[in-house]
């Protein structure tokens, strides 16, 4: 290796220095090697005096106490912390050199608070609030997601959108506090260090400066350690936060479609062509466990990325929407009853009625002349399923109710005929078993004056 | 030589060196050498946290033969530093040497 190599390899593993300390130890390297090749050794000698360069650079950065093992978004985190704080110490510090006066006036009372301190407090509260107010966006993006999983896929509970709603919510506010906390460590510890300084100043003057040193020693440490918990803590919320704003929803998504996969392969058993309908369930599957994989990979640091499913997921969610759109395209759909169910005709007389209340989302109905009946003459024709609901009409003083009683329900029936007349890619309108059509007689005059009520 | 031995004494050479004479970085390279045999990778990387932690300043000196080397010198607490280091060794390797007398193994 020639020197130029190595010292550009050494320039480009320490790039994580500000560049005035990495030229700093370049220069240093360089007139190392200068010198000893003064002194009769080769190039090659005197770079290999040094060792292994990966071993070198964490000897170096070890002096910058930065731990170069750790590589993951904990370290991104304190990086761009430190840098927020320095930009922000860095502003402090103009603004306070401006304001001179202040400061004697301040250092002279035995306050602990530099205005150097107070304008960094004032800056960081500004930059929390604006900051704070942005983080709520991506946690307003996730909630909206979140409910719409939730009321669309095929859960019972109906109060479970607000209550993932409000655990979202929690989380932003516990991530708003651990980064007040962050922002704020210096003045909330403020007390121990006020104390430290204070048993320094009762020291001798000879240990005063050893004392210094130690002090800051122990502060700098501590402030790492706070750093380093309260970044683990933001590590944990954020996979909890994770847990509950992404596994649950799409556990409520996923057995939706679980059901739908299995009444899809119930009909297949049955007969019915339900080959492209399942693909594309499988598809949906596929893709979802794409993006499982994708989250899970955020606690376990794995970077493998199953692109594979992904892509296969699509191509079976295609090609099994296009079969289901054909077979959806070749059933009929007849607003009528198949063969098979037996019906029920009651007719009712009655005389004076002005009035109907009728539901008209359960029954049907509709007005016949005839003008063989007398004025107020009503004849009420119901037909109805007598399997599945009983009727029972009320007169109450010129005005006529329908009531219907629901009876035990043959599911069993309905399924066995669904699933018959699908095979001859026919559906039918089985809500019809629930709605008795009524038909009324009577003459046009009778008919102009009733009024229908709805139920 | 016991590489444990070297790495926990190499800070006391290093500081003693530099007390002796404001040295730069080959030089001192030198100086260390004669007494522990040390990867050189090691000693500059030494320098640079000792600098950091303010216990060596460092000044530049224009050279004639080629670009300004940086020397580095001992600070008022880098002295301290250096005495308390020196104590604690004389204590430790008198503990040691007593150790050993006792255990028999010089006869």
């Amino acid at each position: 290796m020639n020197k130029k190599k190595f010292l550009n390899d050494l320039e480009k593993k320490l790039n994580i220095l500000e560049e005035s300390e990495r030229k700093d130890i370049i220069n240093e390297y360089r007139d190392i090697i200068d010198e000893k090749i003064k002194h009769g050794k080769s190039e090659e000698e005197s770079i290999a005096e040094f060792g292994n360069l990966d071993s070198l650079v964490e000897e170096i950065l070890k002096a910058y106490k930065i731990n170069t093992k750790y590589k993951s978004t904990d370290e991104k985190i304190k990086e761009a912390a430190n840098k927020g704080e320095d930009f922000i110490k860095k502003a402090a510090k103009g603004l306070s050199e401006v304001t001179k006066d202040l400061s004697n006036e301040i250092k002279n009372s035995d306050l602990e608070i530099t205005t150097e301190k107070v304008f960094e407090i004032v800056i960081k509260i500004l930059i929390l609030l604006v900051g704070l107010s942005f983080l709520r966006l991506p946690f307003l993006l996730i909630e909206e997601i979140g409910k719409s999983i939730f009321t669309t896929s095929f859960f019972p509970f109906s109060f479970l959108p607000h209550i993932f709603a409000f655990i979202v919510w929690i989380f932003y506010i516990v991530c708003c506090i651990l980064i007040t906390i962050v922002t704020f460590k210096d003045i909330l510890f403020i007390k121990e260090k006020s104390e430290v300084k204070k048993e320094e100043k009762k020291e001798v003057k000879e240990k005063t400066t050893k004392k210094e040193v130690k002090v800051e020693e122990k502060n700098e440490i501590r402030d790492e350690v706070i750093k380093e918990k309260t970044t683990n803590a933001l590590m944990i919320i954020l996979q909890i936060f994770l847990i509950f704003t992404f596994f649950i929803p799409v556990i409520a998504f996923l057995s939706g479609w679980s059901i739908a996969l299995a009444v899809a392969i119930y009909l297949l058993v049955k007969g019915i062509n339900t080959v492209g309908l399942i693909v594309l369930i499988l598809g949906v599957f596929s893709i979802t466990g794409f993006f499982i994989d994708l989250v899970m990979g955020l606690f376990s640091k794995k970077k493998k990325l199953n692109f594979i499913s992904l892509i296969l997921g699509f191509i079976m969610f295609i090609v099994g929407s296009l079969f289901t759109i054909e077979m959806a395209f070749n059933v009929k759909y007849v607003d009528d009853l198949p063969n098979g169910f037996e019906e029920s005709k009651k007719t009712f007389m009655y005389s004076d009625i002005n009035t109907l209340e009728i539901d008209p989302d359960y029954m049907r109905y509709e007005f016949i002349v005839s003008e063989e009946f007398m004025d107020n003459k009503v004849a009420v024709e119901v037909s109805y399923y007598n399997e599945f609901i009983k009727i029972e009409a009320v007169e109450k003083t010129s005005k006529l109710e329908f009531n219907i009683v629901d009876q035990d329900e043959d599911v069993a029936k309905i399924i066995k005929s669904f699933v018959n007349e699908l095979k001859d890619d026919k559906v039918y309108n089985y809500t019809t078993l629930f709605t008795p059509r009524i038909k009324i007689y009577a003459n046009k005059n009778t008919i102009d004056k009733i009024e229908v009520e709805n139920n | 030589m016991n590489t444990q031995f070297k790495k926990g004494v190499l800070e006391l050479i290093v500081l003693l060196s530099v007390n002796s004479k404001d040295m730069y970085g080959y030089e001192l390279i030198m100086e260390v050498s004669k007494v522990v045999d040390v990867n050189d990778g090691t000693i500059y990387p030494l320098l640079k946290r000792l600098t950091n932690e303010k216990y060596f300043e460092t000044y530049l000196v224009e050279s004639t033969e080629g670009p300004p080397r940086k020397y580095y010198k001992l600070t008022k607490i880098g002295r301290d530093y250096m005495n308390e280091l020196c104590l604690s060794w004389t204590q430790f390797s008198g503990s040691v040497n007593n150790f050993i007398k006792e255990s028999g193994f010089n006869e």
